[in-house]
């Protein structure tokens, strides 16, 4: 007796089981016979999609956006990337992915060619070159950078008031020399504590400027082989690596923006969305275009988020309406003035009269135009994230520790990660087509 | 129903109940016992099996097999045969993150268990708000390791960190915390010792309190003082558990990963990156899942011997 | 006669107490690190020397913590997901340990091993074959997925079994002479006895549970399912680069509260628990 009972209650709870395993989950179908249909897209954060997906519901009634939300990941994006690796990897693919290092999806030919359309779109004079750049690869046009982004120079004018300047410095040289001023004064913060001229923190994205205005250069042209170890770049190192070794900088430690924020630091090259943080903070502060090296020019990385649609979508047309709700200017505004972005998405934007008088009436109209002439001179961050021998990108950011932590020789240094990386990129290239 | 029950325990009387008289006794029962307890052990064991094998084994397996290919997640495998364990063994990067591993393995695991065994004492033999203590103690182990690893990273901030404001009260200068490879393995283990010692603390203390009263009677009576007996009497009486948690905390060393991917991120210049973060980097950032499966078994492999190595040493030492 | 020992180790339990007391301290330090920094501003944070008690109370942290990442919906996640979790679980483990304890069987030696062994692999290891199998199940962005992959574990089964060995014969051989069922014997005179050993592997389960990351980032797609450990990710850094370390801190707070709360309660059971078999 007891043994029958036995067996209808396990027989009763693999039938439990299998059913909570039904009820549970499911992939709808992704078109019905009305003419409906659904829109899958990864990413992250989907607070900075939600005025999209509404008004691209509303214009179409039957259609539904079914969203994959991915944390942020302890570096930019990358749960989102690893997620749509593992979703393609699986046959699971969406229809529109966002994505920071698209151009290694483009490569492996993963993304549909949007060259012929996307050039046809009203809002392609609205790109910036270094926009253009993040969506290109091998002169084909895969995706629509939103949300684009670059640092520019932050400094704390009281720092600066103590050693009697009211002007940040347009060159490189001019501060190297307010950070030799700095030092001599010995400037103390409220809090008592030391204060620097400049931090290299937030990793090699957002310290290149400072290489590359210097002259220094990552890569060849065609990103075959890197120029880390070229005599120019060398000095760019040794000039970054002199502010740490003169005491104007402290070592790098990841602790980000803790010193700006506790007025420490004179100059700091982070991007916009520093400005709630620091205005939270109490700092009396303003941003310029990162300084000019002996060139003559100055470059920030240009950061961004793409909108890409995987090969194996089946609503190319779509797809590409929800991308172009992103350069609605009203949408752009609500996201302004809410408060939920800090910038428009296209460059014209800046001008409008609209953005304009919501600047000035926060009092920060300089710090946006700020960043609007920084986006007119950006570079594209290839060792953030090779597309080509991803491990470069460790290679590097651990020589440039090497550089300004440990303060060895550059030259040294460059050369032997320069070799590595050489070496890696040549083997993955004559391995892929 | 009863009449054969009945029957059954007259045939039983006469038996003496033995430990292992349980499967003898069914095997004397008569075949309907014997159904009993296969279709138990069946009905519990086949799904345990089964889950294990599904969520286990074949993962491991499918890892193994990846092992002779080359998989980006975005093509298909292609065979390359052992060019993964030829690279294996020529990579300079493979070499540093054993050694690093191995290394804070080694310090932190000795230092971990002497630690926790001299405070479970002291928790033993104390009376007076012993219970708060326990339990302040072990709640540390009750953070979760992002929660610790940000909490951690921002107190070793070598500019702005409480730990060295501190030591800077103290008279002692500023240490170069995480820009240090030494002071970084050294945060490092710190964190881990902070997060395990209430556990093993715990676990020191089931045992000592379940050490016989009488040997230590008897070791007084010999003339032992209190540190005697604690090194012939109290240590020897919970080696086993000594040796539990060795290994436990050996096995949960070697595989460290987001413990320290806060803290460090595997800097500075990767002398704190650990196998499984090359691991996960190889996998995910550079898709090279065939090298990034052979370091996965050359883990479990080094994870194995060490559980064997330490097993061995056991045995040998209590003969 | 306790007074009496109580006077006789006066100092000497005085000096050890002011030393454990030490130890526990410096042990909470962290923690008080953090919750104190959780009601401040992102300046005030850093500031040295170290105040207790913030100079500008932010509760705001709190808030912002709360809807941001709709913290309520990601609680009532990692609620469902951990109990799920929990039923099985503990109930699985045990049967298991049971069985292993107290049966002999062919091959159960090989079984054991072929459960323990896992103890020595990471499991993260595992997640991209399981994500297919768990996919394939129907169960992704569920939370039946979510506690999946963890239904049984190594070390749950081995520490049961530990529990169960130490389970008198007796009780079990009389149940069965009086023509017990194993399942009746299971849940009538085994559990029972058990309870202390179901509640030590309970509270190790639930908080290894209720901080799990590295499973819940994959399985989980939607703000629906999201658990706890993932949201506050979210406050770590999102698309446009804001990151809120006061918020991230304050949700930090928030995610530990049940669990210091549950281990406040039952800490004497447990602690208790573990204490009553020991390792053998």
């Amino acid at each position: 007796m007891i043994k029958t009972r036995m067996v209808a209650l396990v027989l009763a709870l693999m039938l439990l089981t299998w059913g909570v395993l039904w009820a549970g989950g499911g992939q709808e179908p992704t078109a019905n016979e009305d003419g409906g249909f659904t829109l899958r897209i990864a990413l992250s954060g989907v607070g900075q999609f939600e005025a999209q997906i509404a008004a691209f519901e509303k214009l179409n009634p039957k259609a539904n956006v079914e969203v994959i939300d991915v944390p942020w990941g302890v570096e930019a994006g990358r749960d989102l990337r690893e997620r749509q690796l593992l979703m393609i990897s699986s046959g699971d693919i969406p229809d529109i992915g966002a994505m920071i290092w698209g151009k290694e999806f483009f490569r492996e030919g993963v993304i549909m060619d949007l060259t012929d359309d996307i050039k046809k779109w009203e809002e392609f004079d609205g790109f910036t070159a270094g926009m253009l750049e993040r969506m290109t690869y091998n002169n084909r046009i895969y995706a629509a950078t939103i949300y684009p982004c670059a640092v520019m120079l932050h400094y704390n004018k009281d720092i600066l008031a103590q050693i009697g300047r009211a002007e940040p410095p347009k060159t490189m040289a001019e501060l190297a020399d307010i950070g030799a001023k700095i030092d001599a004064a010995g400037v103390r913060a409220p809090n008592g504590n030391k204060v620097y001229a400049m931090v290299f923190e937030g990793g090699n994205w957002h310290t290149d400027c400072f290489f590359w205005a210097n002259g220094g250069e990552q890569m060849t042209k065609d990103y075959s082989k890197t120029l880390i170890d070229s005599p120019e770049s060398i000095g760019a190192f040794r000039w970054m690596q002199n502010m740490v070794k003169n005491g104007y900088a402290p070592k790098p430690d990841g602790t980000y923006d803790q010193l700006w924020l506790n007025n420490q630091v004179a100059f700091f090259a982070v991007g916009a969305w520093e400005e709630k943080p620091s205005r939270d903070a109490g700092l009396n502060f303003g941003a310029v275009p990162i300084p000019v090296g002996q060139t003559g020019k100055n470059y920030a990385s240009m950061g961004g988020t793409e909108l890409a649609i995987f090969k194996a979508s089946t609503h190319k047309q779509e797809a590409m309406e929800f991308m172009r709700l992103f350069y609605r200017k009203d949408l752009q505004l609500t996201a302004v003035t809410e408060g939920k972005t800090t910038l428009p998405i296209s460059k014209p934007l800046f001008d409008d009269p609209d953005f304009q008088d919501y600047w000035t009436s926060q009092n920060n109209l300089d710090y946006y135009m700020a960043q609007k002439k920084q986006w007119e001179s950006t570079k594209y961050n290839f060792l953030e994230a090779p597309f080509v021998y991803p491990e470069a990108s460790k290679i590097y950011a651990s020589a440039l520790e090497r550089v300004l932590v440990k303060l060895e020789d550059p030259e040294k240094i460059m050369k032997e990660a320069a070799e590595v990386i050489n070496k890696g990129i040549a083997q993955k290239m004559n391995v892929k087509k | 129903m009863e009449n054969r029950n009945s029957q059954f325990a007259g045939d039983l009387i006469e038996k003496k109940p033995t430990v292992h008289g349980m499967a003898r006794r069914s095997a004397i029962v008569g075949s309907r016992m014997l159904n009993h307890d296969h279709l138990f052990i069946f009905v519990v064991m086949a799904p345990m099996v089964l889950f294990f094998a599904t969520f286990f084994y074949y993962p491991i397996l499918k890892n193994i097999y990846l092992i002779f290919f080359d998989y980006d997640y975005l093509h298909p495998p292609t065979y390359i045969g052992l060019a993964n364990l030829e690279r294996f063994f020529h990579d300079p990067v493979v070499l540093k993150v054993f050694l690093n591993t191995i290394t804070v393995t080694i310090v932190s695991v000795p230092l971990l268990i002497v630690l926790s065994l001299v405070v479970s004492v002291g928790v033993y033999r104390l009376r007076i708000a012993q219970t708060a203590i326990r339990s302040i103690i072990f709640s540390t182990f009750l953070t979760t390791w992002i929660v610790a690893g940000i909490t951690f990273k921002f107190l070793f901030n070598p500019e702005l960190g409480f730990v060295n404001a501190f030591l800077h009260r103290l008279g002692i200068g500023a240490v170069p915390w995480l820009t240090d490879p030494f002071w970084a393995m050294a945060a490092a283990i710190m964190l881990g010792i902070w997060k395990f010692l209430g556990y093993f603390m715990v676990i020191f203390l089931a045992a000592l309190y379940n050490v016989d009263p009488q040997l230590y009677e008897a070791a007084k009576i010999d003339g032992a003082n209190s540190l005697q007996q604690f090194f012939y009497v109290t240590i020897p009486a919970i080696k086993p558990a000594m040796v539990f948690v060795s290994i436990v905390a050996v096995i949960n060393y070697l595989r460290f990963y987001q413990q320290i991917l806060i803290l460090t991120g595997g800097g500075p210049y990767r002398s704190t990156e650990t196998i499984l973060m090359y691991m996960f980097d190889l996998g995910i950032k550079s898709r090279d899942v065939g090298y990034a499966s052979t370091i996965s078994l050359a883990l479990f492999v080094v994870i194995f011997l060490a559980s064997q190595i330490q097993i061995r040493v056991t045995k040998a030492y209590s003969n | 006669m306790r007074v009496v020992i109580f006077k006789r180790h006066q100092a000497s339990q005085y000096l050890l107490l002011f030393f454990l007391a030490s130890l526990s301290v410096f042990m909470l330090l962290p923690l008080i690190w953090l919750v104190s920094s959780s009601f401040k501003g992102p300046g005030e944070i850093f500031q040295v020397p170290f105040h207790l008690l913030p100079k500008k109370m932010m509760l705001d942290n709190y808030f912002t913590a709360w809807r941001r990442v709709k913290l309520q919906s990601a609680f009532l996640s990692s609620s469902i997901a951990t109990s799920l979790f929990l039923v099985f679980h503990l109930s699985l483990c045990t049967t298991s340990g049971y069985v292993f304890a107290k049966f002999r069987f062919r091959r159960r030696n090989i079984l054991f091993t072929f459960v323990i062994a896992t103890m020595m692999i990471p499991q993260e290891v595992t997640y991209f074959a399981v994500f297919d199998t768990v996919r394939w199940m129907k169960s992704i962005n569920t939370y039946w997925g979510l506690a999946l992959p963890f239904l049984y574990s190594g070390f749950g089964v081995f520490l049961m079994r530990q529990f169960a060995l130490s389970l008198p014969d007796e009780f079990i051989e009389s149940a069965k002479i009086e023509g017990c069922g194993n399942f009746a014997i299971f849940f009538r005179i085994v559990l029972p006895n058990l309870k202390q050993g179901v509640f030590a592997l309970g509270i190790l389960a639930f908080s290894f549970m209720w901080e799990e990351y590295a499973w819940a980032r994959i399985c989980a797609a939607s703000e629906k399912v999201r658990t706890l450990s993932i949201a506050l990710t979210f406050l770590l850094k999102d698309i446009s680069g804001n990151s809120s370390i006061p918020a991230l801190l304050a949700g930090s707070v928030i995610a530990m509260v049940p669990v210091l709360v549950i281990f406040i309660i039952f800490q004497k059971q447990f602690i208790q628990s573990v204490m009553s078999t020991g390792i053998k």
